[in-house]
């Protein structure tokens, strides 16, 4: 199996915050029409395709929101007044672009500020490059929602775009499908909403499937420089298996059946502990009497930032990682 | 018994998500007073006492305790480590522990000594990720023991202080499962109506997780909470309980008023002391993930006094846990003989 960088490029490229999935959710509908026996959207916008088996149900989840911007007031001078949609933080995204849905720009300027460590969202707004009071007021409202402007990029082996988180989850669910292997299992692949505003999709997909067993698929923390993270997960090094984060410890037996499927099949895999953040593994896995969970990470640099960097053979270690869980 | 049962819990690991690996241990203290018991898909272990009626009592304790997880292993045999659950760094300076790894690892973690550390930076706490736990080992045997994710808790057995004060590591939570333990033995000398559930619940500390599943199991009509909470020492407010005075109710909007009310003139009926605890918004209990779980559940929170809570030297009187126990019990008797459905109506 090769890396197609036509399909990444256009998940990453799509526009969709969390709450505003529809632009990402149609483009995945379209592109595993004809692989799935059914496909089917929530009530809170989650898309669930399954291939039906009569084994045990298994769920994957990779979310297909990303972080961005919220307009919360245009100010009398044309300026927008924003809020963030996940996390981002006021301090990293002074002077970025930013796009709408309609493909209108703005850069994030800000007040006069002397100390830029001080810099608090409410101190900056977009300047959408307009001195025209009409066009501010017919092209931008409250509740419009903007993302990163960002090039996808890549070299033979790394990929730098933005929302890899999670749109890299959501193309391995995808090649995982299309590849999906004779079984006798019931397999719900999850793409879920609202991720980043906490898990939202995930809670009520995990409660309507009700599985046996759930694996979210999502990007994790590397601690690659010398005074950055510490932790233990390299790009590069192949598939991280979750072990514990903010919002879920593994259970034992899926953090074995990983293990042991990585091992026999020869899939570089590598133990993650993340002090910082959370998955669809944390709500899955308290759904109902509780669902044994973990979580298939693809090792990512610079995460919620307009450049986040993973690496090829990563996401195709992660793919066979998935497609071996499906075969169990 | 009581001292026996503490001893031996205490110093056995059931850190938070891994409480599978010695939960076994439970069922021989609890299968004497009750009927079944189900390990739950999180790690909780619930054990049931059948009655006579249809009401389902809950009891919750949580058998994890907070603990280390191993993040890296670095040259020279140190590993670095990050917490389960919340811990402060200065509590681990200068501690045994035990990584229990392929085999158990022993280790301990130290500081730099004091000669060699500037003046101003004396008074301040470590942080956690400047800690390191020392096993001896060189680097290439330490890999094959020890790998990332492993947990460890500090070493320490129970120590008898005076009188029936006792002093270990995890005592929050164990000190309730034992109360439930009592509860249980009391129960099945006076009988019961209702079925009980005894819930040794799994990762409290990191979030009441394994409350959150297993009332949802259970699906109770009513829940007992059961944790510790700041005992009197010195350096503590004047309002907290005090050691050998009996469980602390606590009152809060996350608690039913009635049920609370109802336990409260047990005690006072039955001669057992008891005290007050003030919970405006969060409890940081099981309370959280039972309260509000399916289509809600009215709950009560009997606290244990304890000191130096979240260190190895947890410290609790026995007495407390003898008296709630027994409390316990005399409540249940109450409610059997009562109109529930008349108690839990507004």
């Amino acid at each position: 199996m090769n890396y197609n960088s036509e399909l990444m490029r256009k998940l990453s490229d799509c526009f969709s915050p969390s709450g505003r999935e529809n632009n990402i959710r149609e483009l995945i509908i379209n592109e595993i029409k004809g692989y799935a026996d059914e496909i089917n959207v929530d009530a809170l916008g989650n898309l669930i395709v399954r291939k039906k088996g009569n084994g045990k149900k298994i769920l994957f989840s990779a979310h297909m929101d990303q972080i961005g911007l919220i307009i919360t007031h245009v100010d009398e001078k044309g300026f927008l007044r924003f809020s963030n949609v996940g996390g981002i933080s006021a301090k990293e995204i002074l002077g970025l672009r930013m796009i709408f849905d309609n493909g209108l720009e703005g850069v994030v300027c800000s007040e006069e500020i002397k100390d830029k460590e001080k810099i608090t969202m409410n101190k900056l707004f977009l300047d959408v490059a307009s001195t025209s009071k009409d066009f501010v007021k017919n092209n931008f409202k409250t509740g419009d929602m903007c993302v990163f402007k960002s090039e996808y990029y890549e070299t033979d082996d790394c990929v730098i775009c933005r929302a890899a988180d999670d749109r890299i989850g959501c193309y391995i669910l995808i090649e995982a499908l299309k590849n999906h292997p004779s079984t006798d299992n019931d397999v719900y692949y999850v793409f879920s909403v609202q991720e980043e505003v906490g898990c939202r999709g995930a809670k009520t997909a995990a409660y309507q499937i009700n599985p046996d067993l759930a694996i979210a698929v999502d990007v994790t923390d590397t601690g690659d420089t010398d005074n950055g993270t510490k932790m233990d997960v390299k790009l590069g090094e192949g598939a991280a298996i979750k072990i514990m984060d903010k919002y879920i410890i593994t259970h034992p037996e899926i953090k074995n059946l990983l293990t042991d499927l990585a091992i026999e099949k020869n899939i570089k895999y590598q133990y993650e502990v993340l002090e910082h953040g959370g998955t669809d593994a944390g709500p899955i896995h308290l759904s109902r009497e509780g669902v044994p969970s973990g979580a298939i990470s693809i090792p990512t640099r610079n995460i919620h930032t307009s450049g986040e960097i993973f690496s090829k053979s990563d996401v195709l270690e992660c793919i066979k990682l998935v497609i071996e869980v499906i075969k169990k | 018994m009581l001292k026996e049962f503490l001893t031996d819990i205490c110093q056995t690991q059931f850190v938070s998500g891994f409480e599978h690996i010695n939960g076994d241990k439970l069922i021989k203290y609890f299968e004497p007073y009750t009927d079944t018991y189900e390990k739950d898909k999180v790690g909780s272990y619930i054990f049931k006492a059948g009655g006579t009626n249809n009401a389902k009592i809950m009891l919750s304790a949580h058998i994890d305790e907070i603990g280390l997880m191993i993040t890296k292993v670095l040259d020279d045999g140190f590993l670095s480590f990050t917490q389960v659950g919340g811990i402060n760094p200065a509590s681990l300076i200068a501690q045994d522990v035990i990584i229990y790894g392929r085999e158990n690892v022993f280790g301990v973690i130290g500081i730099k000594p004091p000669h060699v550390t500037l003046a101003e930076d004396r008074d301040k706490t470590v942080p956690l990720d400047e800690l390191y736990i020392d096993t001896g080992y060189p680097k290439e045997i330490l890999e094959k023991l020890v790998t990332v994710g492993d947990v460890a808790t500090v070493k320490r057995e129970l120590v008898s202080l005076q009188d029936d004060v006792v002093a270990a590591k995890a005592l929050d939570d164990r000190a309730c499962v034992a109360v439930m333990l009592e509860t249980a033995k009391e129960l099945k000398k006076i009988s019961h109506k209702s079925n009980i559930y005894y819930t040794c619940s799994a990762q409290e500390e990191t979030g009441y997780r394994g409350a959150i599943t297993a009332s949802y199991k259970i699906n109770p009509d009513i829940a007992i909470a059961l944790d510790v909470t700041f005992g009197k020492a010195p350096e503590m407010g004047s309002e907290v309980p005090q050691l050998g005075k009996g469980p602390a109710v606590c009152l809060g909007g996350r608690f039913n008023p009635k049920l609370t009310k109802k336990f409260i003139d047990t005690c006072n009926n039955y001669n057992y002391p008891f005290q007050y605890e003030v919970a405006p918004a969060a409890t940081g209990t099981d309370t959280e993930g039972i309260q509000i779980n399916r289509e809600g559940v009215p709950c009560i929170l009997l606290s244990i006094p304890l000191r130096y809570m979240h260190t190895s030297v947890e410290t609790i009187s026995l007495k407390d846990v003898e008296i709630t126990g027994r409390a316990i019990a005399r409540f249940i008797n109450e409610l059997d003989n009562s109109d529930l459905e008349e108690i839990l109506c507004f």
